[in-house]
């Protein structure tokens, strides 16, 4: 398992491109959010945790929808099948990793977002917290799309409506947990978001594996 | 004494989309042994293959493997992106034996792509190789270097099923036939 996840960082790396366009259209939907809400200081920093989430769950999904493409048309997914591994186990070597390489950059630029906008210590706390709780539902539901369309070879906008029924409660919670009073891990939305994460690190993990059994055929 | 049997197919038939391209198939690879497997297109060739890998099962009959099974298909199985030393140090826990410098592996030719492949199937101690038209895209060189490469693994107590449609070249002297139809 950690060879697989050495493996899909390393290929993260290689490529470069993916974390990029996400990245890219991160800054883009904040920047014209912002000047939608017409850039008052009062209004950005209230509506600064939505408009990370939903910035955040757009472009990592982007960049994670057409993940196992190149791995079904090189032939790189068979000779892992071939050295023992298990669908399950590269699934979820690949939740993992897209974690490390999407999701945590995303959530940094989504901090720097925050400050730019001017967002309280305390609730950049609750938003920084709930994004890392969250970052790994964004994760596994972006790998399930992209293990549904690998062989279709068109992730983006078509991964992102496959999968936008899934993210819209990650969403809600994760939003809702920056605006709650209180001690933060006893937050019943960061509970919430928590749950969901974990579930759909299982969940999407086998049905990863499921989608990529069958599209290998 | 017989040699020891690698790779056993029983009554097997194989379908794609309700349709059997092999129906009730049965042989068995012994260790030292190669199987050129011949037909037309569409007659199920790789996909016998990829059955014999487990990545398809079949409809009818037992695929029963003694050993563990190495593939070379018409995809390389290396990230085209990625860099090719990266990819070797995965696969094959080292540099192969040519230069690859900083190379992705998009930039490595068909020949070098093929024996990092090779290599790969030795590394991991494959008994039974499973070669899908080995020979496409090679000169006659990198030709005579596949060939070598079968004969010495074959003769280490390995086997190798073999699609080719230019014949096996010098592999072919005793090698098992087997020739499916179009259905």
């Amino acid at each position: 398992m950690i060879e697989l996840i050495k493996r899909d960082i390393r290929l993260a790396w290689d490529q470069g491109t993916a974390l990029w366009v996400a990245a890219a259209v991160f800054v883009m939907i904040c920047s014209l959010l912002a000047i939608g809400l017409g850039g008052s200081a009062v209004v950005l920093s209230a509506a600064a945790p939505a408009i990370v989430w939903a910035a955040l769950s757009v472009s990592a999904l982007i960049a994670l929808t057409s993940g196992f493409t190149t791995d079904m048309e090189s032939g790189a997914l068979d000779q892992l099948r071939l050295r023992g591994h298990t669908l399950w186990e590269i699934a979820l070597a690949r939740i993992v990793a897209s974690f490390c390489t999407v999701l945590l950059p995303l959530t940094l630029a989504g901090m720097i977002v925050a400050e730019i906008f001017a967002v309280e210590g305390n609730e950049k706390l609750r938003l920084a917290v709930s994004l890392v709780v969250g970052g790994p539902a964004l994760s596994s539901y972006g790998v399930l799309s992209g293990a549904i369309l690998a062989t279709s070879g068109r992730g983006g906008l078509l991964g992102i409506l496959f999968t936008l029924p899934f993210i819209i409660p990650v969403v809600i919670f994760g939003e809702a947990a920056v605006g709650e009073t209180g001690a933060l891990m006893s937050s019943s939305p960061l509970q919430a978001l928590l749950g969901i994460s974990l579930v759909a690190v299982v969940i999407s993990a086998v049905a990863s594996a499921a989608a990529l059994g069958v599209n290998g055929e | 004494m017989t040699a020891r049997t690698l790779l056993s197919l029983q009554g097997v038939t194989l379908a794609r989309g309700g349709i059997p391209l092999v129906e009730k198939l049965s042989f068995e690879l012994r260790a030292g042994e190669i199987a050129w497997v011949q037909g037309p297109n569409g007659s199920g060739k790789s996909t016998l293959l990829r059955a014999v890998c487990g990545f398809i099962a079949p409809t009818e009959g037992h695929i029963k493997h003694f050993a563990s099974v190495g593939y070379l298909g018409h995809k390389s199985g290396f990230v085209p992106f990625a860099r090719a030393i990266g990819e070797a140090l995965f696969w094959i826990g080292g540099s192969p034996d040519f230069t690859i410098d900083r190379k992705r592996v998009s930039q490595l030719s068909e020949g070098q792509r093929k024996r990092m492949a090779l290599e790969r199937m030795s590394h991991d101690d494959a008994g039974i190789w499973l070669l899908d038209e080995p020979y496409a895209a090679l000169d006659d060189e990198a030709c005579r270097n596949l060939d070598l490469s079968v004969q010495h693994h074959c003769a280490r107590g390995g086997a190798a099923m073999i699609v080719s449609h230019q014949g096996l070249r010098d592999l072919d002297r005793d090698a098992l036939l087997i020739q499916l139809e179009t259905r």
